[in-house]
Formats: C-alpha cells, sequence, structure tokens
C-alpha cells in the first residue's frame, strides 16, 4: 500500500518536473503554479510586514532595499508592480523554482510566506518616494528654498551646499529647519538624509549651509528641503581616490618612505576580468612588510632560543671524557635540526607574498 | 638520617626504573590490542585515500568532522605538560615533581597525534607541501603550521632537558650482558652527564629558559587554532573571545588528562608512595578553577550571541538549544561541566575515584564540545539553502579509534623506555624537604 502510494507520489513528481522543464521553455508558470492568486489583499499592511521580514535576510543581498540592484526586477518601477498583481503566479513560480541565478525558496520559506513576500514587493512602488517627503515638517512660512553647489567636484573632498530661504517678498528667513538629501546609489537607490540629525536651521542670511563629503564618482543630486519647499542641484563628482562602500577593509594610513599599502606588485590584487581582491587587511604603515617583520622576528627568537637551549646541553659532556662515544654527537644534530627548521620557516614566511604570482613580476 | 636519604633514593631508583624494558604477557596483549585499533585505523584511512572524502560524512556544507574535532582535541590535551610543568615550575610549586615528566610526555605524544588529524582531513595529503611552497602569510592555516612546529619542537626539548640526568642513571645502571646497542643509545641520549655542580648549572640554566618560552608559544598554539574557526564569518565562528575560550578549554582538557594518566601510572607501576593523594587533590583544585572559568566564558559567549540574536545565530542557537544538536550540547554542559563540578566541589566519599569520574567526564564532555563548536556553525545556512548534515562514518570512527590507540600506544612503549618519574627532581625535592623538616620527620624516614 504504502509502496505503491510512494510509486504514486514518485512518478507525479517526475510528472511534474517534466511539465515544468516543458513549461519553463514558455516562460508561463507549470501545472501546480498556472493560475494561483495571491490569497492576502494586495493592500494587507500585516502580510507586507511579514515579507519584509522574510525579504531582507534572504532577497536583500542580490536584489538591494527595493530591487534597485537589478535592472530587470527593480520592484520600484509602476510596469512591475502591474505585472506582478496581473500574474501573481508567474512570479511566485519563479520565487518557488529560482530561474538563472536565484536560487529555489520553496524549501526556505512556505507557500503562505511566499506570497506574503509578493505583497510586500507589490507594495514597493508605492513606499519608495519618487521625491524626498516628510510628513512631520509642516511648511509653517511661505516662501522659496534655493540650492547652491558647486557644479564640479572632487570624491573624498568637502562640498559646500548652500540652502537659502526667503519669503514670498524675497526677504531672508531665519530659524527656518532645512534638510539636506543625496539621490545616488548606495545600496539600493533613493534619496538618503545626509548631515546633523536635528534639521539644519538658517541663519539671519536665510542659509544653511552644510559640508558634505561625496565618497562615490558620478553625477550626484542633492536635496534640500523644507516642508513641500525643495530645490535640487546637481554635481558632477570626479571619482577620486577614495571611494568607500566596496569590498575594502583595512585601515588606511600615510605612506611611509614611499611604501604604502603593498609592497608587492599590485597585480597581485587582480582576480581576473570580473573584480579586483579586496586590500589586505590590517594596512599598516609599510604595508604587509610591518606583519612580516613581526612574525619572522618572533619566529626567529623562538628558534634562536632554542638553538641556546641545545648549545647548553652541547656544553654539558666534559670533553676530556670523551673517548669511544661522542657524547657531543645528539647535541650537535639537535643544533642542526632546529638550525633547519627555523630557517625553512624564516625563508618560507619571507617568500610567502610573492608565492601566489602566476602574473610576472612587474 | 644519612642512612634514610639514601634508603630513600635507592629504593625511588628501583621503584621508578623497575618498569623499564620489563614486559610482561599482560603488556604485550595490550600492546597488540593498540596495534590491531591503529591498524584498523590505518585501513579505513587506506580506503579514504582511494575512494576519496566521499567515504566521510563530510559534504560541501559541513567540510570538517571528527578529524578536527580530534585535532582541536589533541592539541587541547597537549596542554597539560605546558602547564604542570612549565607554569609550575615557574612559580616554584615543588609538588609538581613527581607528574612532570607524565605531562611532557602527554604534550609531545599529543601535538603529534593532533597534528596528523589535517592531514588526515585532506583529500590529496600529497599536497601537504603545498603549505610549505605556496602558503600565504594571510592564511591561519600558514599561522598554524609555524607555530605548532614550534611547539612541537620545543616541548620536544623541554621534555629531553629534565631526563637528561634520568639517562645518565640508567646508562650506569646498565647490567654487563646488556646489548651494546642500548648502552651506545643511552649513552649518546645521557650527554656525558656526571652531575658536576657545573653541569647542573647548565642543565637548570637551559630548563629555566625553556620553561618560560614554551608557555607563551603554547598559548598561542591555541590561539592560533582558534583562529582557524573565527577568522570566518560563521554563526558561532564569528566570535573575538575564542582565543582565550580555546587556551582556557586546552588547559582544562589538560588538566583532567593528567589526572587519568596520573592514576594509571601510579597503579600499574606502583608509585603510591610518590604520586600521592595531595597531587590528586592539589590538581583537582586546578581542574575546578579551569572548570569555573570555561563555563563562565561558555556563558558569556552563548549569552552575547543570544541577546543579539542575528538572523543565522537564532538558527544555530535553535539547533543547539531545543534541536538537533541540543543532545550534544547538553551532555557537554550537564555531563561535561554541572557534574563534575558537583563531584570536584562535594568532598565526601574516597578522593581518588570522585576526582577521577569529574576527569573522564570532562575529557568526554570536552571532546563533545568541540564537536559542538564545529559542526553546528557549519550546519547553518549562509546562502537561503537547507541546513546542511553531518554523520560519521565508520571510516572516520575507525580513524578516529586509531588516533587514540596511537596515542595510548606511543605513550605505553617511551614509558617502558624511559622512566615516568623525573627520579633525580624528585629526589631533589624530597632531600629540600627533609632538610627542613624536624627531627621527628626524619626519624620516620630512618624507621622506613
Amino acid at each position: 500500500m504504502k509502496l505503491k502510494l510512494g510509486l504514486g507520489i514518485g512518478l507525479a513528481a517526475i510528472f511534474i518536473l517534466l511539465l515544468a522543464t516543458t513549461v519553463m521553455a514558455q516562460g508561463e508558470p507549470p501545472a501546480p503554479y498556472a493560475g494561483m492568486k495571491n490569497p492576502f489583499p494586495w493592500t494587507d499592511n500585516a502580510a507586507q510586514a511579514a515579507g519584509q521580514s522574510s525579504y531582507r535576510p534572504l532577497c536583500l543581498g542580490c536584489h538591494g532595499v527595493d530591487g534597485g540592484n537589478l535592472a530587470q526586477a527593480d520592484f520600484t518601477k509602476l510596469e512591475f508592480s502591474q505585472a506582478l498583481q496581473v500574474r501573481p503566479d508567474y512570479y511566485f513560480w519563479i520565487m518557488s523554482e529560482g530561474q538563472g541565478g536565484m536560487p529555489a525558496f520553496k524549501s526556505s520559506l512556505s507557500e503562505q510566506q511566499r506570497w506574503q513576500v509578493i505583497t510586500y514587493l507589490s507594495s514597493l512602488k508605492a513606499a519608495a518616494p519618487s521625491t524626498p517627503s516628510s510628513p512631520t515638517e509642516v511648511a509653517g512660512v511661505k516662501g522659496s528654498l534655493r540650492l547652491t553647489a558647486p557644479e564640479q567636484a572632487e570624491a573624498g573632498q568637502p562640498v559646500t551646499l548652500t540652502a537659502t530661504f526667503e519669503d514670498e517678498q524675497g526677504n531672508p528667513v531665519a530659524k527656518v529647519p532645512v534638510k539636506f538629501f543625496f539621490i545616488g546609489k548606495l545600496f539600493g537607490s533613493g534619496p538618503a538624509e545626509i548631515g546633523p540629525s536635528v534639521p539644519m536651521s538658517t541663519d539671519v542670511n536665510g542659509e544653511a549651509v552644510l559640508e558634505y563629503t561625496p565618497h562615490q564618482g558620478g553625477q550626484t543630486v542633492f536635496v534640500a528641503q523644507y516642508g513641500t519647499n525643495e530645490d535640487r542641484a546637481t554635481v558632477n563628482v570626479n571619482p577620486g581616490v577614495e571611494t568607500s562602500y566596496q569590498a575594502e577593509a583595512g585601515l588606511q594610513f600615510q605612506a611611509v618612505g614611499g611604501i604604502n599599502g603593498i609592497i608587492y606588485p599590485k597585480s597581485v590584487l587582480d582576480l581576473g576580468e570580473t573584480s579586483d581582491a579586496p586590500m589586505p587587511a590590517f594596512r599598516w604603515p609599510g604595508g604587509i612588510l610591518s606583519w612580516l617583520f613581526i612574525l619572522v622576528a618572533t619566529v626567529f627568537m623562538i628558534w634562536f632560543t632554542y638553538f641556546r637551549v641545545m648549545y647548553q646541553v652541547f656544553r654539558i659532556p666534559i670533553a676530556s671524557e670523551i673517548r669511544d662515544i661522542n657524547t657531543r654527537l645528539m647535541p650537535t644534530i639537535g643544533m642542526v635540526i632546529v638550525i633547519t627548521i627555523g630557517i625553512v620557516l624564516i625563508l618560507k614566511l619571507l617568500i610567502s607574498p610573492y608565492t601566489h604570482l602566476n602574473i610576472p613580476l612587474s | 638520617m644519612r642512612q634514610g636519604v639514601e634508603s630513600y633514593s635507592e629504593r625511588l631508583e628501583r621503584v621508578a626504573l623497575a618498569p623499564i624494558g620489563k614486559t610482561s604477557t599482560g603488556f604485550i596483549t595490550f600492546i597488540l590490542i593498540l596495534l590491531a585499533v591503529a591498524g584498523w585505523g590505518l585501513y579505513a584511512f587506506i580506503l579514504q585515500l582511494k575512494y576519496g572524502l566521499v567515504a566521510t560524512g563530510m559534504r560541501d556544507q559541513v567540510m570538517w568532522g571528527f578529524y578536527l574535532v580530534n585535532f582541536v582535541f589533541f592539541i587541547g590535551i597537549s596542554h597539560a605538560g605546558t602547564l604542570i610543568s612549565a607554569i609550575l615550575r615557574v612559580t616554584n610549586a615543588t609538588w609538581r615533581t613527581p607528574v612532570t615528566r607524565m605531562a611532557e610526555l602527554i604534550t609531545v605524544v599529543a601535538i603529534s597525534v593532533g597534528a596528523l588529524m589535517p592531514i588526515i582531513d585532506l583529500g590529496r595529503p600529497d599536497r601537504v607541501a603545498n603549505m610549505i611552497l605556496f602558503g600565504r602569510l594571510q592564511s591561519p592555516l600558514l599561522w598554524d603550521i609555524v607555530s605548532i612546529s614550534s611547539y612541537l619542537s620545543g616541548s620536544l626539548i623541554y621534555l629531553y632537558l629534565p631526563m637528561i640526568p634520568d639517562l645518565a642513571l640508567m646508562r650506569d645502571k646498565l647490567r654487563a650482558g646488556e646489548s651494546p646497542i642500548k648502552r651506545t643509545i643511552y649513552t649518546l641520549l645521557a650527554v656525558g652527564w656526571r652531575d658536576t655542580p657545573q653541569q647542573r648549572h647548565r642543565l637548570e640554566k637551559a630548563i629555566g629558559i625553556m620553561a618560560v618560552t614554551i608557555i607563551p608559544i603554547a598559548i598561542s598554539v591555541h590561539t592560533v587554532v582558534s583562529y582557524v574557526f573565527s577568522m570566518l564569518m560563521r554563526p558561532g565562528f564569528d566570535s573575538t573571545v575564542f582565543g582565550i575560550y580555546f587556551v582556557i578549554g586546552a588547559i582544562f582538557s589538560g588538566i583532567a588528562s593528567i589526572l587519568i594518566v596520573m592514576a594509571i601510572f601510579r597503579k600499574l607501576y606502583h608509585l603510591e608512595e610518590y604520586i600521592t593523594e595531595r597531587h590528586f587533590k592539589n590538581l583537582s583544585w586546578l581542574l575546578f578553577a579551569t572548570l569555573a572559568i570555561y563555563a563562565y566564558l561558555t556563558f558569556g559567549e552563548y549569552l552575547t550571541i543570544g541577546y543579539k540574536l542575528k538572523h543565522e545565530e537564532k538558527m544555530l542557537l535553535d539547533s543547539l538549544f531545543l534541536g538537533g544538536n541540543a543532545i550534544w550540547f547538553w551532555l557537554f554542559a550537564i555531563g561535561g561541566t554541572f557534574i563534575p563540578a558537583v563531584l570536584l566541589l562535594w568532598r565526601r566519599g574516597p578522593v581518588l575515584p570522585r576526582i577521577l569520574t569529574a576527569a573522564v567526564l570532562i575529557n568526554i564532555g570536552m571532546w563533545i564540545k568541540r564537536f559542538v563548536i564545529i559542526v553546528p556553525g557549519l550546519q547553518v545556512p549562509l546562502m537561503p539553502y537547507d541546513f546542511g548534515s553531518y554523520t560519521a562514518t565508520w571510516i572516520e570512527w575507525s580513524i578516529t579509534a586509531g588516533a587514540f590507540a596511537v596515542f595510548i600506544l606511543i605513550f605505553s612503549v617511551i614509558t617502558k623506555l624511559v622512566p615516568a618519574l623525573s627520579i633525580w627532581e624528585v629526589a631533589e625535592h624530597h632531600e629540600a624537604e627533609t632538610a627542613h623538616s624536624t627531627g621527628a620527620a626524619e626519624e620516620v624516614e630512618v624507621a622506613r
């Protein structure tokens, strides 16, 4: 009985798999998924919140906060949200079975959880603001806000952003709280607030000045905002040497004696066409040489101590007594072994930065 | 008085040298059994070489298993020698003298067996030379090689130095009929020791240097062993406290091991006069102190994980406290710490069985604890996949059994070649004690 049941389930599974592979080619969800409907209303807040808590650990790593990391699946686009509501079964199927580089989630998320994530995705369109808005700020003073910024800037160098607020008669207004944002790609895309956590207030000239250091190159849009008033300024930031928010570890120290970071060729950090290796952690002045020096000095001290101890043993025998058996043989062998292992270890450490050069030394 | 001291040192020599070179049928049977187990382990290893690591329970996600557990365990008990011998020597605790030799022996044999384990863990052990040829400074495995080779060499020297006067004694005690090879070996090893004041000064200076040197090296070894884990971002491994946690764990299981070894040799080689209940009691207090520190560190480790409760770490704690690994965790927590703590504190009943039961439980518990550290951490998925699983195959059980057999085997054979007590140090300690003691004690000495 059980055997028959198992066989039946197995056959059904194979059938579904076959069906899945044939249907997959057409871009249509296969049998168990075709025609499925979202059990949650699209505006169900509880389902969206539950979906978000599943989304964060599992999806955010690749898709980003709102899908902005992958152009073909930008959840903030209106078209995506519409497509999601028209064909929920299709997206449910992709999420369950995986597609391309995306793994299948049917084993890590229950069916209900997957639908919650889909409900959450549909809410991203509505939730992502196209312009910064701050509901807590109420425009108390009528007037106009103007943001001035230099056209050109250098990454790593501070940029002065000046927001000026004038009332309808053109007089500067003081003590107006102004918030600054910049719109750029960090982990996702969207406005990110910059400056102090308490909004800056304009001075008697109606100006609020913020010094901000951009860390990324490219066209950067800055926004100053007061209530419903806002103004934008675009700054062209040259990508400088110093960038942030990328795979890099270590503290950056000033170069000492012309040696900065690494002493071996920079080509060793090349991983091929795709990407660079992260810089070694704990960059000290003089780079890896500093670590090498400490390690080699420690190893030298240890093995030199061993050698000294063996030499003490070597001097134990009374020379005049040595006749048929050379009692100094053992300590001599000991000293030779200690010197050999010590030298091998130190050489090993010294050449280790160079042992992975499959690229010519240049 | 003079008569008494002489009879004491004579008896000491007779008792300590009695097992040397003599093999009873019981001993030979014991060695044969150990050889059989070791041979079975070797057979399993050959099968593993032939079929590859697929013969083990290790797979993509859980890629470390019993071998790494054994590695950490053996390197751990190797700390016995460092603590008992080096630290107690530096702090001038004179009661240590009868147990130093055994402790140093445990150290040397345990590191040798332990260092084999990562090599057995390799699918292609023939490539181990690449660690020397292509190892990188940035790799914790390279740090392991540097520190373990330094520790092994250092503890060999440290085992050898205090043995020189005893080797000289054995050279002098050799009977006329003994084989010339034996005479040559003992003469070579004894490096012409005549116990002159100058020789004694040289030797004591050398031992002093080694005792101080070996302590930081021992600490570095277990710290570096912990780095193999804590340099990873895995849940459970990603910890800053691992260095000291592993060092304390090592000293903890090291003391438990030396207690077991002491009890066995005391019984088999009739050393009751030299290894007294006092030694067991003193060591048991040290054992309890390290148990308390270890339990405290364990508590702190899981508290900091559990308080923050990151997503992956929640999975880990679920699995450790309630899920699939709960049985191992609670076996360690209750069987390996709580019950031994009660046994060590509850001063009722016979001393030796009480302390020994605690020591055996602690060693089993600490083996399990290493398993609890290594395997569950690897089971937690970092990508959206299912939990990894690990079940040791009979190959891994066999190799583990073989490793323990080899450990006991080397240990037993060495104690038939050199005395298990440091004879000259025990005699020296005794002289110093009788010199301080009152006439009444001397009377007792003479009466013996």
